[in-house]
């Protein structure tokens, strides 16, 4: 986030004439679903480098469990007599099967346009609002719809749900605390004043970063029925591999940037006019591939390997890390007052026993 | 899935749909981008040698107040626009003769006008009316005129931009029969609710953001040939080398409740965050009752049922009965 808005902040201070902010950012949004392309071949370097450093396992019953695990693995069916191949079965759908494909595509359509809403409003909200507020903002949206929406569909148990709930209530009240009171005055400490002499706004670009705000953190929420209907349609069992949701994350990234294609002349002509220098690319290649692969790349397993609720602990510690790398690039700026550490702590012990009360370590291989 | 689940879920979007139609123009106001119907430099302070635009808005001033009496405060300001328009008509509409030009022209909104609660709505009310009839410019009795208001005349609306978004009411001018100003007119009566604070029911039914909300509904179906209502902006209507007015102490009308609203404007970017915090406090808190219900309903024990128990030992609960499946699956 710190990377892109970086980016955008470059292209808009390079003060060029004619230079369409909308254009760099729809740039930079087509730019972030290619690292999505390399999901992949990191599944399947992951899942090689498991093997080898795995042993097989000791008894007969979790040999045998490990073995079901693989079926629909590709590499591991070729040693597999059930005749269910990977080939020949694709998300509980025959190859054959005409209708089973166009429900799968059209699923993977629906996917592509719920994620690619918070997507865009996050790559807007880059161009006119600092990456904390926007990080804030957008993973805020993003742990309370998911944690909701996961309660209601019956995504998550339903245990201790009244104290999980305090324990939230205590984590946005930290989020809330945090931005109050943040010095540098970014988000909420924006003031609306008027300037005496001149009767206009002292900030002209607050209410620029309201709209984007408000557009981020709405746009958000239609992450919560993706994660849903990702866990309903391509996470509802073990023997689904880790390769195979990569596959379909990269469908979804493919449709994405193709609805995107249309814009992306405008957006390079954009592009052209910006003084891109080796900074610039060195950036970019830093934020998608260090930063946007890694992420959904551990997402994906982590959507895998624990219960879905206990993913939306990641949005509250992307808040606080985002705290932390925003104090770490910018020392300067960065005025710590005593009830940003308190909002700080709260969240953080709110981000810990949740964790804790949602964490279940589902046994399944990475294969 | 189970009813009480369902009739929650149909709750809610019930509300979320009621919200979204009471708060459409409000959410639409907050994208919109005045810029577009901007009064230009070029049309305020044409370059000397350029052809001189037809006048189209009729040279009238019109002004309001509850008498003729003027307070002090407000005299250099009207007489400064009576000194630099010797060729305007002038006229001060009393809340006398305010009442009259509606009993006359325009009977069917007099119950309306009549019943308004608060003095104020029925001063913003008439504008839109004397406006519509007379045509001419409506200036506040607060904005004192700095330069001649010829440059404006050449459009056949227009109004100010205002903080935060939308148009205000304050200066506007219009030709006689101008379709916006006849929308406004027939809109009052859908706007005249009560919205318990008075600064947000003045605001909503009579006030700037009733202009706005019908400006918006205006602007999207089309705006008909020659109904154009052109935006003055900020630098052009005051305080700089340029503007048209100047002001004087003014918002005669507020009360504490508008300090209020005004104060949350000092923190208006965490409204935005406690409004995604409180939405999810109400969504979540119906969660908590969804699993109550659930809790008691499922559980042929409920009679003895305890909160505490509920949220505490329900996992205890829960794991006793797999157990009991378990051993059943067993035998």
């Amino acid at each position: 986030t710190k990377c892109l808005s970086l980016l955008q902040s470059s292209a808009r201070d390079s003060e060029r004439p004619g230079i369409d902010h909308q254009g760099v950012a729809i740039f930079l949004l087509f730019m972030y679903f290619v690292p999505w392309l390399l999901l992949v071949p990191s599944a399947r370097l992951v899942s090689i480098a498991s093997s080898m450093t795995v042993s097989r396992p000791g008894t007969p019953e979790l040999r045998a469990r490990g073995e079901r695990n693989g079926i629909m693995d590709g590499e591991n069916n070729n040693n597999s007599n059930n005749g269910r191949s990977y080939d020949s079965y694709d998300n509980g759908v025959k190859n054959n099967d005409i209708i089973g494909k166009v429900s799968y595509v059209v699923k993977l359509v629906i996917l592509s346009l719920l994620l690619l809403v918070p997507v865009l409003t996050y790559m807007n909200a880059l161009s006119l609002t600092p990456a904390f507020d926007v990080g804030l903002i957008q993973n805020t949206s993003i742990f309370e719809i998911t944690s909701l929406l996961y309660g209601v569909c019956g995504l998550s148990r339903r245990k201790n749900v009244f104290r999980n709930f305090i324990v939230m209530m205590i984590a946005l009240m930290g989020i809330v605390l945090v931005s109050y009171t943040k010095a540098t005055c970014d988000l909420l400490a924006g003031k609306f004043s008027i300037n005496q002499k001149t009767g206009e706004l002292e900030d002209p670009f607050l209410f620029d970063r309201l709209k984007s705000c408000l557009l981020c953190g709405l746009g958000a929420l239609t992450l919560g029925p993706f994660t849903v209907l990702w866990n309903r349609w391509f996470n509802f069992s073990d023997r689904i591999t880790l390769s195979h949701q990569c596959q379909h994350l990269t469908y979804i990234a493919s449709i994405c940037m193709a609805v995107l294609l249309p814009f992306l002349p405008r957006a390079l002509s954009t592009l052209a006019k910006v003084p891109t220098n080796k900074v610039f690319w060195l950036e970019a290649l830093a934020a998608f591939l260090f930063g946007t692969l890694p992420h959904v790349f551990s997402l994906s397993l982590i959507q895998r390997q624990t219960p879905p609720s206990y993913s939306t602990t990641i949005n509250l510690g992307a808040i606080i890390f985002m705290g932390i790398s925003d104090w770490i690039c910018e020392p300067t700026q960065t005025t710590i007052v005593r009830w940003e550490v308190i909002g700080y702590i709260m969240l953080s012990v709110a981000c810990v026993v949740l964790s804790i009360a949602y964490y279940e370590k589902k046994h399944l291989s990475l294969h | 899935m189970r009813k009480e689940l369902k009739y929650m879920i149909y709750g809610n979007v019930l509300v979320l749909i009621t919200i979204l139609y009471i708060t459409f123009d409000l959410l639409t106001l907050a994208i919109d981008d005045t810029l577009k119907d901007a009064l230009l430099d070029v049309d305020l302070n044409p370059p000397p040698g350029t052809p001189e635009k037809a006048q189209l808005i009729p040279k009238i001033i019109h002004q309001t107040y509850k008498t003729d009496e003027i307070p002090g405060h407000w005299k250099e300001g009207r007489q400064r626009c009576l000194d630099l328009h010797p060729d305007y008509e002038y006229i001060l509409w009393t809340d006398e003769m305010a009442d009259k030009f509606i009993e006359d022209e325009y009977p069917w909104f007099l119950e309306t006008f009549r019943n308004y609660r608060y003095p104020i709505e029925r001063a913003d009310a008439i504008r839109y009316f004397i406006l519509s009839h007379f045509g001419g410019v409506y200036i506040d009795l607060d904005d004192g005129c700095e330069r001649k208001l010829d440059p404006l005349l050449t459009v056949p609306a227009f109004a100010r931009k205002t903080s935060p978004t939308g148009i205000s009411n304050d200066v506007m001018g219009s030709v006689p029969h101008h379709p916006f100003f006849i929308k406004l007119m027939h809109s009052l009566k859908k706007y005249d609710r009560n919205w318990i604070i008075p600064y947000v029911t003045i605001m909503s039914s009579t006030g700037p953001l009733f202009v706005s909300m019908v400006w918006q509904q205006y602007k999207r179906w089309g705006v008909p040939k020659n109904g154009d209502v052109r935006v003055l902006q900020p630098a052009d209507y005051k305080m700089h080398e340029h503007s048209f007015f100047s002001i004087s102490k003014g918002s005669s009308w507020h009360l504490d409740d508008a300090k209020f609203v005004k104060s949350l404007l000092n923190h208006i970017l965490a409204c935005v965050v406690v409004g995604f915090v409180f939405a999810f406090f109400v969504l979540y808190t119906e969660y908590c009752l969804y699993c109550w219900l659930c809790s008691t309903t499922g559980n042929k024990k409920a009679v003895n049922w305890r909160p505490w128990s509920w949220w505490k030992h329900e996992g205890v609960e829960e794991e006793k009965l797999r157990q009991k499946r378990l051993r059943k699956d067993s035998n």
